[in-house]
């Protein structure tokens, strides 16, 4: 390196490497400078990483491996007396004192871990998995000292014994997911200690704590709120969460059945709203129509039945105005998607469902969302076709336009020379914007006669002439990025 | 330089080669080191010396400066939706279309000079170049040295095996 980036700078760049834990093993190998700053980055999140199934026998164990190695000696001597052996990496002492860098923790995680690396040890009975796990966890306890996240769920692993100990590192604790039903003392603890938490995310279950109420209380300044009401149902806990109506601005609800949230009437700072409901007409859009949200930004339904699509028309007459993103799945209604282009015009990212025939009200919201730079559309049989949809925004879409997001609900209908053509079109278009083409559940066989091949030549031309970033992305992934679902 | 925000005020900035930059205020003003050194020292005819970035990387820096002159300060507490955007808009990509050792200058006065958002982008490009390398790949491209004994490689490798598979 002809000129050595200080340190500061070399842990600002890996900072965006922060959940790439193959890059940050790489950087880790490097040399003793990047080994250093990249250890601390890599290791902070280190329960939070998804691990793929295929190899995570491995992964368990390595990570268990390491963090035996890390034990205090008492609690080795504690494992040792009842005749639990776990191998560590080497038998040297460690290089780093990896726990201490750690600022997440998920409970949920760490018992996958154990389960996962321990299940197959037979001679490990259940009350030694929870043993090892409650060592490791008052490990974190003590050496953790400045804890940023904290995930708590039990299930499914209800068989591991877990008590949570004294956690004077939880002080600073901004963002906490948890169920509604851990221990009073779990709670009452944390009550006592972190006041600033920022962001709550709670699964209801049959029980809600009233220390579960004492610590949502005890909070200054509370701004995203995520309910799941999976087990349970959230209606006891909802005026101790009115009390902090004025300082939350993410709310998000998710829910397997028509679950009341007229409380979000009360809310009147939100700048983001989710409500994501599997089943129900949403029967509390009624009273939420007519209430403002002056500071209203982004708005998600994913599962829309458009029982009543009148209710969200009147809803976005009255905060459409600042709305950035709309997310509204499974409603096709065209009043509705046509009431967009009137009362959201400073949208910048839109879906919506079109169905077969509505290609002028796609038009029309090009048209009037001046501001509008991404667009995910279904196309299929059922709904827009490709072609037309490809036609169209390039035809339309305003200058700022630079996403388009296409998922294939039937065949496409587009052969690859419309392909080159939309993009060819895109090209010539001033100003000129990069776009990110991204098809979402690219399958070989949403393409006709042999297409798919030809296709991808052509998206491959384009990609190295500059003119778009192509990208594909599962449904499940679309999904996971949206947050369409509950995920802990 | 000229600025449409700006109401003609100037500051001349002096590179370490002992070359002179007369800079609008507000443009001056995207480094925070800058603003406040000149609203400390208020109007002056005498040059401000910046002994750690010569002629070639201070003019491309305030050509970034005088592109983003009207943007917003950034602010302190969005540090998170900050690092999660890795987008780079298309002036910036192009703006950074450079060689590596200019691009590591322009990070070196940024972080001097404290301007962040160029910070930022320059870190987000660097970040991009190591995005999915191994760590050979990664001493190759910024021609790094490995001063790890092999017994330490193996052993790092050894205490952090969880994170080596994709």
């Amino acid at each position: 390196m002809a000129y050595q980036l200080p340190d500061d700078c070399l842990n600002e760049i890996f900072e965006y490497l922060e959940m790439d834990k193959f890059t940050l093993h790489s950087c880790l190998l490097v040399n003793r400078l990047w080994c250093e700053i990249s250890v601390r980055i890599l290791w902070r999140n280190i329960l939070n990483f998804k691990f793929g199934k295929k190899r995570s026998f491995k992964i368990e164990t390595s990570i268990l491996s390491t963090l035996i190695a890390c034990l205090p000696n008492e609690s080795k001597n504690i494992l040792h007396d009842n005749n639990i052996f776990i191998s560590t990496p080497t038998s040297k002492p460690l290089l780093f004192n990896y726990v201490s860098f750690c600022k997440s923790l998920s409970i949920y995680g760490f018992n996958r871990i154990i389960i996962g690396a321990l299940e197959s040890r037979k001679s490990l009975a259940k009350h030694r998995n929870s043993l090892v796990a409650n060592e490791i966890i008052k490990m974190f306890a003590t050496q953790i000292s400045s804890l940023k996240h904290l995930t708590y769920h039990r299930k499914p692993f209800y068989n591991l014994n877990i008590s949570f100990p004294h956690f004077p590192g939880a002080r600073e604790l901004s963002e906490l997911y948890c169920d509604s039903d851990l221990p009073s003392d779990f709670f009452y603890q944390l009550s006592q200690i972190c006041h600033n938490l920022q962001s709550i995310s709670i699964d209801f279950c049959k029980i809600i704590t009233d220390e579960i109420k004492e610590l949502i209380s005890s909070q200054n300044n509370l701004k995203n709120l995520i309910l799941s009401s999976s087990n349970g149902n959230w209606t006891d806990i909802i005026p101790t969460i009115t009390n902090h109506s004025n300082t939350i601005t993410k709310l998000k609800l998710y829910s397997n059945c028509d679950s009341s949230f007229s409380f979000v009437s009360s809310f009147s700072n939100l700048q983001e709203l989710m409500i994501s409901f599997l089943i129900g007409d949403l029967k509390d859009l009624e009273i939420l129509q007519y209430v403002n949200f002056p500071k209203l930004q982004i708005l998600k339904i994913p599962f829309y039945n458009c029982s009543k699509p009148e209710y969200i028309m009147n809803f976005l007459e009255n905060n459409g105005k600042n709305l950035k993103k709309l997310y509204i799945g499974e409603c096709t209604n065209k009043t509705l998607n046509l009431s967009i282009s009137k009362f959201c015009p400073n949208l910048k990212s839109l879906f919506i469902m079109f169905t077969n025939g509505e290609l002028d009200v796609l038009k029309t919201i090009l048209i009037s969302c001046q501001y509008l730079e991404s667009i995910k559309i279904l196309c299929g049989n059922y709904h827009l076709s490709e072609k037309e949809v490809l036609e169209t925004v390039v035809k339309y879409s305003p200058n700022n336009f630079r996403e388009l997001k296409i998922q294939h609900t039937t065949n496409s209908d587009a052969f690859p020379n419309d392909l080159e053509s939309f993009f060819i079109s895109w090209e010539r278009r001033t100003p000129k914007k990069l776009l990110s083409f991204m098809i979402i559940d690219y399958k070989e066989y949403n393409y006709n006669y042999g297409n798919f091949c030809e296709v991808l030549e052509v998206i491959k031309k384009y990609v190295d002439l500059g003119t778009i970033k192509f990208m594909t992305k599962s449904k499940e992934k679309e999904s996971e990025e949206e947050e369409e679902f509950y995920i802990f | 330089m000229t600025s449409e925000s700006s109401e003609g005020k100037k500051v001349t900035l002096k590179s370490c080669d002992d070359v002179e930059f007369k800079v609008e205020i507000p443009v001056a003003s995207r480094s925070i080191l800058l603003k406040n050194m000149i609203e400390d020292v208020g109007e002056t005819d005498q040059s401000i010396p910046l002994p750690n970035v010569n002629e070639k990387v201070l003019k491309k820096v305030l050509e970034w400066c005088q592109h983003h002159v009207n943007d917003p300060q950034p602010t302190n507490d969005d540090d998170d939706s900050r690092r999660r955007n890795t987008e780079i808009d298309d002036w910036d990509q192009r703006f950074l279309n450079v060689e590596q050792d200019m691009l590591f200058e322009i990070i070196l006065a940024a972080n001097y000079l404290d301007i962040k958002p160029l910070l930022d982008i320059g870190c987000k490009t660097v970040a991009n170049m190591i995005k999915g390398k191994s760590p050979e790949e990664i001493r190759n491209t910024f021609n790094i040295v490995n001063d790890f004994t092999p017994e330490e490689e193996e052993q790092i490798r050894k205490e952090n095996e969880w994170a080596e598979d994709r």
